[in-house]
């Protein structure tokens, strides 16, 4: 395909944007025309239309790439992010789907009132300066991980094999991954889980006897802590007023307030 | 892309560009880090002070041969062209 033709692909709005073009033809020429076809076809259906210069580079991913991230985001019902910015769909998809998840746990706002997202979404260093001016703080264990999604130690030079396919095999591997699984319970696995309910039985009891003696704490008398602070008064008094004459605060046994010794 | 440290990028700024580009892209910028490495330099040496934000948003455009890249911004009067530049990146397009 001649790149007249490649360009024809594209939507490319205005004479402007057809002149800008000529800095970003790299990316065109990186593509094979069946992948190119094939991308811009899906984002066509997907409802994302290049239209500037500055996002050609989009198609430089594969268009199985761009399947996986609109499947992901998808979860989410966000797709829309990619529509308002096609060079979204360069960004990382896992980061992007953890910060709205972040935001949607934390009640934080990540659309403006006319439904575009907000620019902190874009980048890690504004998603981290968001956060400091929202005074929260990342914990990635709050994240839920999208479906079909396998992490594995990060590595910066292989950030792609963090996201698996969602097929149903990733989801079998995920469920394998969280520990549960779909095969039947065997014998074995029986006998295991009797045991749990003699777990349970012991836990509740001791759930019930600490609740006792918590009720039990909670009713004593208030007249009986009276009586035993007035004591612990007359000991006092008694010692003040013995042949030791006065003695400081260090030589009264501590167990005259009911107070443990140091050991 | 440890090439881009000579160029003051800081290790965050590498790692966010390589997490969030295009394989295709990154793959072509390590095969072609000489051409990548004179348009940075064609930029610092005109007095371009913001170059890495600009390579950070359209690193593509640095894979350009280096003649057609000079083309681009030598139209223009060096001091003006700094002036816009630091004023919005986004004129890049347009030039």
């Amino acid at each position: 395909m001649a790149l007249k033709e490649k360009l024809a692909l594209l939507n490319l709005s205005a004479e402007q944007e057809r002149i800008a073009i000529e800095k970003f033809l790299v990316t065109l020429s990186l593509v094979s025309d069946e992948d190119l076809s094939e991308c811009v076809s899906f984002l066509t259906k997907e409802g994302v239309a290049i239209t500037k210069a500055r996002e050609v580079k989009v198609v430089a991913n594969s268009k199985d790439e761009i399947a996986k991230k609109f499947s992901i985001l998808g979860e989410l019902h966000e797709t829309a992010i990619y529509k308002q910015d096609p060079t979204m769909l360069n960004k990382n998809v896992i980061d992007l789907y953890r910060r709205i998840q972040y935001c949607r746990q934390n009640g934080l706002e990540y659309k403006n009132e006319d439904g575009t997202y907000k620019t902190f979404l874009l980048s890690e260093a504004m998603w981290q300066k968001e956060l400091s001016n929202n005074s929260v703080s990342i914990s990635t264990d709050s994240f839920e991980k999208p479906a079909g999604i396998v992490t594995i130690e990060p590595s910066s030079d292989n950030v792609e094999s963090q996201i698996a396919p969602v097929s149903e095999d990733n989801i079998i591997d995920f469920q394998e991954y969280v520990g549960f699984s779909s095969e039947p319970v065997s014998d074995e696995l029986e006998k295991e889980t009797s045991h749990v309910d003699n777990m349970i039985d012991i836990q509740e009891y001791i759930k019930n006897n600490n609740d006792e003696a918590e009720l039990d704490a909670k009713t004593t008398d208030f007249a009986t802590i009276k009586e035993e602070l007035k004591a612990a008064l007359a000991d006092l008094d008694a010692v003040k007023n013995s042949e030791f004459g006065e003695l400081s605060f260090n030589d009264i046994e501590p167990e005259t307030f009911g107070m443990r010794k140091a050991i | 892309m440890k090439f881009l440290e000579k160029y003051d990028f800081n290790k965050e700024e590498i790692a966010d560009f390589l997490n969030n580009s295009p394989k295709k892209l990154i793959d072509a910028i390590k095969d072609n880090k000489k051409l990548v490495c004179e348009n940075i330099d064609y930029l610092k040496g005109l007095g371009v002070t913001n170059y890495q934000q600009i390579f950070l948003e359209y690193y593509d455009m640095f894979l350009m041969d280096h003649s057609n890249f000079v083309d681009i911004f030598s139209k223009y009067e060096p001091e003006d062209l700094i002036e816009k530049l630091n004023k919005n990146i986004r004129i890049v397009e347009y030039l």
